[in-house]
């Protein structure tokens, strides 16, 4: 008894994110070679596919890795067929009958044009991961639940809209997105483009849950939140993995202050990022104005940044670490 | 008087334990000779090579082109456009089968000496398709002009 109060005390006082730094001493350049040398391979043999990627992979890590890397690398997220999949999916939400037809006829279209294509939307990339990892007898599941971008109507989402995984390594449950780490979307020319971003590879439970809420709560596999907190939270964006291991403060997106004060911004940092790097954009809807925050203090890992609002206003504040868009809030200043 | 009652119950439950555990016995026994007759059987027919064929449909019986592989190894093959095949590599029984499809359930098949001809029936995974791309576009208040 006295062990595990000494324990509780212990993961209070020291917070301890052991994810990707559980396979530190892990050096993944085998299986990066791996996933290379598969660079022009289809999807018609999947499991000579998986022994090539997995070739010579001592660990489940390296395995694991070898496979979502080259499902990240090598398909595509294809928009148009996000939106007709948006459409139906919103025009059918009452009707179940005709959701499931939709879905069984989607279905089709999906491994059609993935087999064809290389193109998928995202439960297309949670499936590709989990059916691959499966042939090389890794646990792998699919997540469902609510995404959370600066793109979807953030204050209410009604339905769930995005997919990712859930692996076990060890004994362990670590998350993955592999469709949001496999590139982005331009939302105007609604053109793909490749860009890994190994931040959602073993990401942190609980950045992860500001921006993916799942359905089943298990797959929070840490402090779960509730869909109104998760609705309520600031938006965070691909480099904020990158960049962060957690986002502690503000909790919530929307702000209120009155002239004068000051808004704190506290975060963990992953790699150390310098004063003169970080800056905030402040947009007050007709133009928009690149600051420096009032204050910075870095204490080991711990990032705390202030902003005094000195005029009246409503604004968008993005946070930046060079070119790098960690996350967004709004805030009201009263007088 | 309790005593008594309780001794009498005491021999008959005995008597009941000697008789089942003596069953039980003879049954152990009776494991024991006839195991090794058959791991005989069992070896006799795991040295018997066996070359399969078959053909792999959905669930409306159209010919689907599957991958197959022997599992634990790289040993593979393709059906043909009408769903059939012939695993290149003479098979023992008890070895596996995994029958791979995209948006179909992996299949597994244990191999025994009846199955000379595979008739695999795959079934249509349900997914649900999801999709939220990613954006680094900032986020952009919505306002009253």
């Amino acid at each position: 008894m006295k062990n595990l109060w000494f324990l509780i005390v212990f993961l209070f006082v020291f917070k301890v994110y052991p994810q990707q730094s559980d396979f530190s001493h892990i050096d993944f350049s085998k299986a990066d070679r791996n996933v290379l040398a598969c660079k022009n391979e289809n999807l018609n043999n999947l499991p000579q596919l998986v022994d090539k990627l997995t070739a010579g992979l001592p660990t489940d890590v390296e395995r694991f890795k070898a496979i979502y890397l080259w499902v990240c690398t090598n398909i595509s997220n294809d928009y148009n067929l996000f939106l007709r999949n948006e459409r139906k999916r919103n025009k059918f939400q009452n009707d179940s009958l005709k959701l499931s037809n939709w879905n069984s006829q989607f279905n089709k279209t999906i491994f059609r044009e993935l087999l064809k294509n290389k193109k998928t939307i995202c439960t297309g990339y949670a499936y590709l991961v989990k059916k691959m990892a499966g042939l090389a007898n890794l646990n792998c599941e699919v997540v469902h639940g609510y995404g959370r971008t600066s793109t979807t109507n953030i204050d209410k989402l009604e339905a769930p809209n995005h997919s990712w995984n859930a692996i076990e390594l060890n004994g362990k449950w670590y998350l993955c997105d592999p469709t949001w780490a496999s590139g982005l979307q331009n939302a105007e020319t609604f053109e793909f483009n490749f860009q890994y971003n190994e931040g959602f590879f073993l990401s942190e439970p609980e950045l992860f849950a500001i921006n993916h809420f799942p359905i089943e709560e298990k797959w929070f596999l840490e402090n779960t939140t509730t869909f109104d907190a998760f609705l309520e939270a600031p938006v965070i964006y691909g480099k904020a993995y990158k960049n962060l291991l957690a986002h502690t403060t503000p909790k919530k997106m929307h702000q209120s202050i009155t002239k004068h004060d000051k808004l704190t911004f506290e975060y963990v940092l992953l790699k150390p990022v310098t004063q003169k790097e970080i800056h905030l954009l402040i947009d007050n809807g007709h133009h928009s104005k690149k600051v420096k925050p009032t204050s910075y203090l870095l204490k080991g890992s711990s990032l705390t940044l202030e902003h005094q609002f000195n005029s009246k206003g409503f604004y968008d504040v993005h946070v930046y670490f060079g070119e790098d868009l960690i996350s967004t809030y709004t805030v009201m200043v009263k007088s | 008087m309790k005593t008594h009652f309780t001794s009498t119950h005491d021999r008959f439950s005995l008597k009941k334990l000697a008789k089942t555990t003596g069953l039980f016995g003879i049954f152990m026994i009776a494991l024991l000779v006839s195991n090794p007759i058959y791991a005989q059987t069992d070896k006799a027919s795991t040295n018997e090579e066996i070359t399969v064929k078959g053909v792999v449909k959905d669930e409306f019986s159209q010919p689907l082109e599957a991958n197959i592989t022997l599992k634990g190894t790289t040993v593979g093959t393709s059906t043909d456009k009408d769903g059939t095949f012939t695993f290149p590599k003479e098979l023992k029984k008890n070895d596996i089968l995994i029958f791979t499809h995209l948006g179909f359930n992996t299949t597994e098949i244990k191999i025994n000496e009846k199955h000379t001809f595979l008739e695999v029936t795959m079934g249509t995974e349900v997914v649900e398709m999801l999709g939220a791309p990613e954006v680094d576009k900032p986020y952009k208040s919505k306002r009253n002009k």
